[in-house]
């Protein structure tokens, strides 16, 4: 509830996107009132760029969705992009992702289109500060609750940070190393585990689940990815007594069409779960956009506490690699002038290593 | 001996490895190779996304983002528009997704009509 | 009564009772909840329950699924040597039915071929068991309604229902406890703030709890609507073990 530091005004909304909300890694242990997670739909892409700005991996950030805003910087900050791969320029240059960009006030960064995945997330140093809504800045848009007055980023919205300092210091320069980078696609095969109710469902009906493409639909939000194909049959019928929706359960309701169930889910509902997807195979749905394609393949759950294992230590290990990156020997600032283009350009030497 | 710095121009950080070879003696003209060194700054030469003066003249094609319906066109041909000025809405994922001008100009083709489903990429209108 | 366990991908696992609907199994269900809260160890992330089964989260980092089951199967036997039954409570929910409150009331009066006051007794005339507490933010799934005013749904949900609003849907009632869409017949609205973000906890009853509807007239929705306003209305709670009293 408290803003707990001075407002420090970042970002003036010159443009929304299509959809632009503030997310951290969401709402827990709220779903016995009917409050879903909500948080970032892709939780590896916001950790990083928070990494990136030198925050915590729940530090609230921008959403970005499919086609992104254009945001005037209001004071001279840190900011990173991460998540789908956006065409996006700062001013006159193009804005790389996945590092630490220097920004100065009045500079324009200009987030168009995705070109790869759907996603992105753009992080600020200190992170974006608003009041927390039981326990999380997360914007959950169907309770109208958290974020910036429980809504997307509108034209005219100004954007605080809850801290005015970037350490000059400690971040020379941090970017993700290619090899960490993901690389998102179009046609995903998403790790699942059968059940809780696969029971509900035929074999005939499990095979045409297993073995089949399934298109995202253009309904899908953050509240459920709709996909269409081929129809998985249910034993007898596709209710059952109402009860918890865990993320990445996925519903087959009577007309054999899967749905997903993602970050503002209801917390409840009547339709059979055939089976639920991973918790690290999540954000790969919701990098896809509409006509994009998915298909599923079983695994176990001990696999699958393997591959959760996996992905923390991957995280472990960037938030080395990034710390590493934060030592400077010198550091000297130019102004260079090429023909009529002036730069501001800073020197830093690192350790060769 | 080999030295890695960060160079950041225009708030972009570059990392680069500079290694001197050997001290050029005056009078002999520089030579072509680049001593190891990132060319950088041929890196942030301005290519603007969106278009440059020299453009001006020239038709902007505006393309759909993602696949979406088009929910209503609000100019017509032959209207002048600024830039940023909404120029059609489309929907999609629950999203009302506003399409502005990315310059001053005047509406030159209306491809879509309202209703219509779009593909990505596929033009939606054009500006010039 | 044991349950059966199903995982519910890696992150939740499943505590099933008997597959119906009936308040016996479901105080069950409440009853493990409340010992789960109680015992709950590094590890168990939040619970879920519902009509006839428990959703329990865990992270698979800190518990391994092996010893949440074993950790389970120790609390519900406990608990079988407890045989502790928790009180039953009763909430006053003050209604005014009918009118701009209720626009439907005419309509589930005449469909239901009784007048708009026997309507009202007999939705107010029993107390209805919340079953559990999902789907949006404070939405408590009610039984129990009487079948004589079970009324179907709007062909075509309203865009815009306030919140506190009294509905009846089949044989189902409920408060939308926002502003949202929906298309239950409107009966009637409460002036009280059944979700709240803003309050710790965000909803004034626990599943367990009874809904008792008391007619009001517009007045005194006026009056209580503007004490709720100003955060000094409590809420009347009967409780079997300690009587009366008002809170929240």
């Amino acid at each position: 509830m408290i803003a707990n530091k001075d407002p420090f005004p970042v970002f003036e909304v010159l443009e929304s996107g299509a959809l632009t909300t503030i997310q951290d890694l969401g709402r827990f242990g709220c779903q016995k009132y009917g409050v879903p997670f909500s948080g970032a739909m892709d939780d590896f892409s916001l950790k990083v760029a928070n990494l990136l700005v030198g925050n915590d991996s729940n530090a609230a950030a921008l959403e970005i969705t499919g086609l992104g805003p254009k945001l005037k910087v209001l004071n001279d900050t840190g900011v990173a992009l991460s998540g789908a791969d956006f065409n996006a320029a700062l001013d006159e240059s193009p804005f790389r992702g996945w590092r630490l960009v220097r920004v100065r006030k009045g500079s324009i960064i200009c987030i168009k289109e995705a070109r790869r995945g759907f996603r992105g997330y753009l992080a600020v140093t200190g992170g974006i500060e608003v009041p927390e809504v039981l326990g999380s800045k997360s914007t959950y848009l169907t309770g109208k609750m958290g974020g910036l007055d429980g809504r997307s980023l509108r034209k005219g919205d100004i954007i605080n940070s809850s801290s005015p300092e970037v350490s000059q210091v400690r971040m020379p320069l941090r970017f993700l190393p290619e090899e960490y980078v993901p690389v998102f696609s179009s046609r995903v095969e998403v790790r699942i585990i059968m059940g809780p109710q696969d029971d509900c469902f035929d074999d005939e009906g499990i095979k045409t689940f297993l073995n089949s493409w399934y298109v995202v639909s253009l309904n899908s939000d953050r509240t459920a990815y709709r996909l269409t194909g081929p129809k998985i049959a249910h034993r007898q019928k596709a209710d059952i007594i109402t009860d918890a929706i865990p993320q990445g359960a996925i519903q087959v309701p009577g007309d054999g069409q899967p749905i997903v169930m993602m970050a503002d889910r209801p917390t409840t509902g009547g339709y059979a779960k055939i089976a639920c997807v991973i918790a690290p195979d999540i954000l790969k749905i919701a990098q896809l956009k509409p006509q994009d394609e998915v298909r599923f393949r079983k695994i176990g759950i001990d696999e699958a506490h393997e591959f959760l294992k996996d992905k923390e230590t991957e995280l472990t290990r960037i938030r080395k690699v990034l710390e590493a990156q934060a030592t400077v020997l010198t550091r000297k600032k130019y102004q260079v002038r090429v023909g009529d283009e002036v730069y501001q350009v800073q020197v830093e030497e690192i350790p060769d290593e | 001996m080999r030295r890695k710095f960060t160079v950041t121009i225009n708030g972009i950080a570059y990392e680069v490895e500079v290694e001197e070879l050997e001290e050029v003696p005056e009078g002999i003209p520089p030579s072509d190779e680049p001593s190891g060194l990132v060319p950088a700054v041929s890196k942030v030469s301005p290519q603007p996304p969106s278009p440059s003066e020299e453009a001006l003249e020239e038709k902007v094609i505006i393309s759909a983002p993602f696949p979406a319906q088009v929910l209503s066109i609000k100019k017509n041909l032959g209207d002048n528009v600024r830039e940023g000025e909404v120029l059609l809405i489309l929907e999609a994922m629950k999203m009302e997704i506003e399409i502005s001008s990315p310059r001053d100009g005047i509406i030159d083709e209306i491809l879509v009509e309202e209703g219509k489903r779009v593909e990505l990429g596929d033009k939606l209108l054009t500006v010039k | 009564m044991k349950t059966e366990k199903a995982v519910a991908g890696d992150r939740a696992l499943f505590l099933n009772f008997a597959n119906r609907i009936s308040p016996q199994i479901n105080r069950k269900v409440h009853l493990l909840a409340s010992f789960i809260e109680k015992e709950k160890g590094e590890g168990i992330l939040e619970i879920v329950p519902t009509y006839r089964s428990l959703c329990i989260y865990y992270d698979p980092l800190r518990l391994t699924l092996k010893d949440l089951k074993t950790a389970l199967d120790q609390i519900e036997h406990e608990l079988e040597r407890a045989k502790k039954t928790p009180p039953a409570r009763v909430l006053e929910i003050p209604v005014v039915y009918g009118g701009e409150y209720g626009s439907d009331l005419g309509f589930v009066a005449s469909s239901s071929g009784l007048s708009e006051e026997e309507v009202i007794q007999i939705h107010s005339g029993r107390d209805y068991l919340i079953y559990m507490c999902g789907f949006s933010p404070g939405f408590s799934y009610l039984g129990g309604l009487d079948e004589r005013i079970a009324t179907p749904r709007l062909k075509t949900p309203r865009v815009r229902v306030p919140a506190g609003s009294v509905g009846i849907a089949e044989e189902q009632t409920g408060i939308y406890p926002l502003e949202s869409a929906g298309g239950w017949r409107l009966i009637g609205r409460t002036p009280l703030k059944l979700f709240d973000p803003y309050r710790d906890p965000p909803i004034p009853f626990v599943p367990g709890d009874y809904f008792r509807f008391i007619p009001i007239s517009e007045e005194e929705y006026q009056k209580k609507l503007e004490k709720v306003r100003r955060g000094d209305y409590k809420i009347l709670i009967h409780d079997s073990q300690q009587g009366s009293f008002s809170c929240i």
